[in-house]
């Protein structure tokens, strides 16, 4: 059974490196719509990434070696990590989703270490406002999944008590703001503000490796919605192929909100922003434990 | 046209550097890369890293201040490089052509940067003062191989 599911997973995963990279095409194609222009190609993204791969790359850091390491280290990481949601989605079972998620914090910390090796000041800065944003969301993302986890396994939505249905909406709706802020995109997209902020985490990469770097982030866009979804289609529906195939219908559609979401949301200050979040994301958490731990001893 | 050569010209990422200008071909470009002109259509973005930029966007006459840095960031960015020179100044040094101060346009510019050893794939010109939006929207599309040349070249000499 384990070597069947293996066999036949790893086409999905080839199709997940790839799903991405057009995702992010149809995104700045929406964007477009919703700001009245016409906006790039859907293969812009294709284009551009390929682009930076044929550019001569300009290697001036030393470390340039583990710059590279990082990256790759972070993308396989990723990928492991969608292969293990995909078998929660399957299967329901707990263990894959902590797998994937120990996965997907080495994933983010290898990405985020990267801009911290250069030895350029300015994307030292950055590489901290990240590392900062990512200590803060990383946390509430990983506590409100494994929470969500733990909800969809003892199908919660059964009890039909009201208590644990806010108890439920409380972590849900953590989980998904977490992911959307994990998603780097607007107020939070601190990698990817650099007309604005010159001390972004990309400013010393050139050519391959920004298109490296580049991809990395599109990965994790789409590991988080796949963290929230697995189990939000497992609670609803249920664990099985059809569930997978449900997640899988689901993905576009939740990409595309996350990406209406941004158009709508203006720029936020980027010191501002993470205690803000902070502040939300204990005040969610604790009312929804509290709501749990009162209805288990009432 | 080489399958390379198709990538390279469906994404265009411009760097802005001002190396003298009075600020009104900035705030064009600037009109240029808004919802209105929608330049990203051509596949143009403006990166803020001379390291991230195909393209560069020059305006001003060089002055003898920004010369250094002028050539630091044209070194900085990676192989093949363009400079797309904005307006009067940054064309031929417009009204300032001869000052003390400056050395006087892109052409200058690129004997020195020849002198240096640092290689420059293209150069573009878009007139004007300041320029039109428009017309820095013609060289992209120049760049891309979607419409041709306005005029060719003609150096007048006084007899």
């Amino acid at each position: 059974m384990e070597q069947l599911l293996v066999y036949t997973l790893t086409p999905l995963i080839v199709l997940y490196a790839i799903i991405p990279v057009i995702l992010d095409g149809v995104e700045r194609k929406l964007k477009a719509a919703l700001q009245s222009r016409i906006g790039p190609p859907v293969t812009q993204t294709i284009y551009d990434l390929l682009k930076l791969v044929l550019v001569k790359e300009i290697k001036t850091q030393p470390t340039i070696l583990y710059v590279y390491l990082s990256l790759t280290s972070s993308i396989v990481t990723g990928l492991a990590s969608l292969y293990y949601i995909t078998l929660y989605a399957l299967r329901g079972d707990q263990v894959d989703m902590f797998y994937a998620l120990a996965l997907f914090a080495i994933t983010t910390s290898t990405h985020t270490v990267t801009p911290l090796i250069v030895p350029n000041p300015y994307s030292f800065i950055g590489g901290i406002r990240e590392v900062v944003l990512g200590v803060v969301n990383e946390a509430a993302l990983i506590t409100s999944i494994s929470l969500y986890t733990i909800m969809a396994q003892r199908s919660v939505l059964k009890s039909t008590q009201w208590v644990t249905i806010i108890a439920v909406a409380l972590v849900a709706l953590t989980a998904f703001i977490a992911s959307y802020v994990a998603s780097s995109r607007v107020p939070f997209d601190i990698a990817e503000a650099e007309p604005e902020v010159a001390s972004g985490i990309f400013v010393e990469f050139s050519g391959s490796v920004l298109a490296l770097n580049i991809y990395s982030l599109l990965l994790r866009r789409l590991i988080v919605k796949l963290l929230v979804l697995a189990p939000t289609v497992g609670l609803l529906y249920g664990f099985s192929l059809t569930g997978l195939l449900v997640v899988l219908l689901l993905l576009p559609a939740t990409w595309v909100t996350y990406a209406t979401v941004a158009v709508i949301l203006g720029r936020s200050r980027v010191d501002v922003a993470p205690l803000t979040l902070a502040k939300i994301y204990i005040a969610l958490i604790l009312i929804s434990i509290t709501v749990l731990l009162v209805q288990a001893y009432a | 046209m080489s399958i390379k050569s198709s990538i390279l010209k469906r994404s265009i990422w411009v760097f802005h550097l001002n190396t003298g200008s009075c600020n009104a071909c900035d705030i064009e470009i600037l009109d240029a890369l808004t919802p209105f002109h929608d330049a990203e259509r051509f596949g143009v973005k403006l990166v803020v890293s001379p390291r991230h930029a195909d393209a560069m966007l020059l305006t001003g006459p060089v002055t003898a201040e920004a010369l250094p840095k002028v050539i630091n960031a044209i070194e900085a960015m990676p192989r093949p490089r363009m400079i797309i020179a904005l307006g009067s100044c940054g064309c031929g040094g417009g009204i300032w052509h001869d000052t003390y101060s400056t050395i006087g346009g892109v052409n200058k510019l690129l004997e020195i940067l020849k002198e240096r050893g640092i290689v420059v794939d293209a150069v573009y010109y878009v007139p004007g003062c300041p320029i039109r939006p428009e017309a820095l929207l013609y060289a992209v599309a120049l760049i891309k191989g979607i419409v041709s040349k306005k005029r060719e070249m003609k150096i007048y000499k006084a007899e």
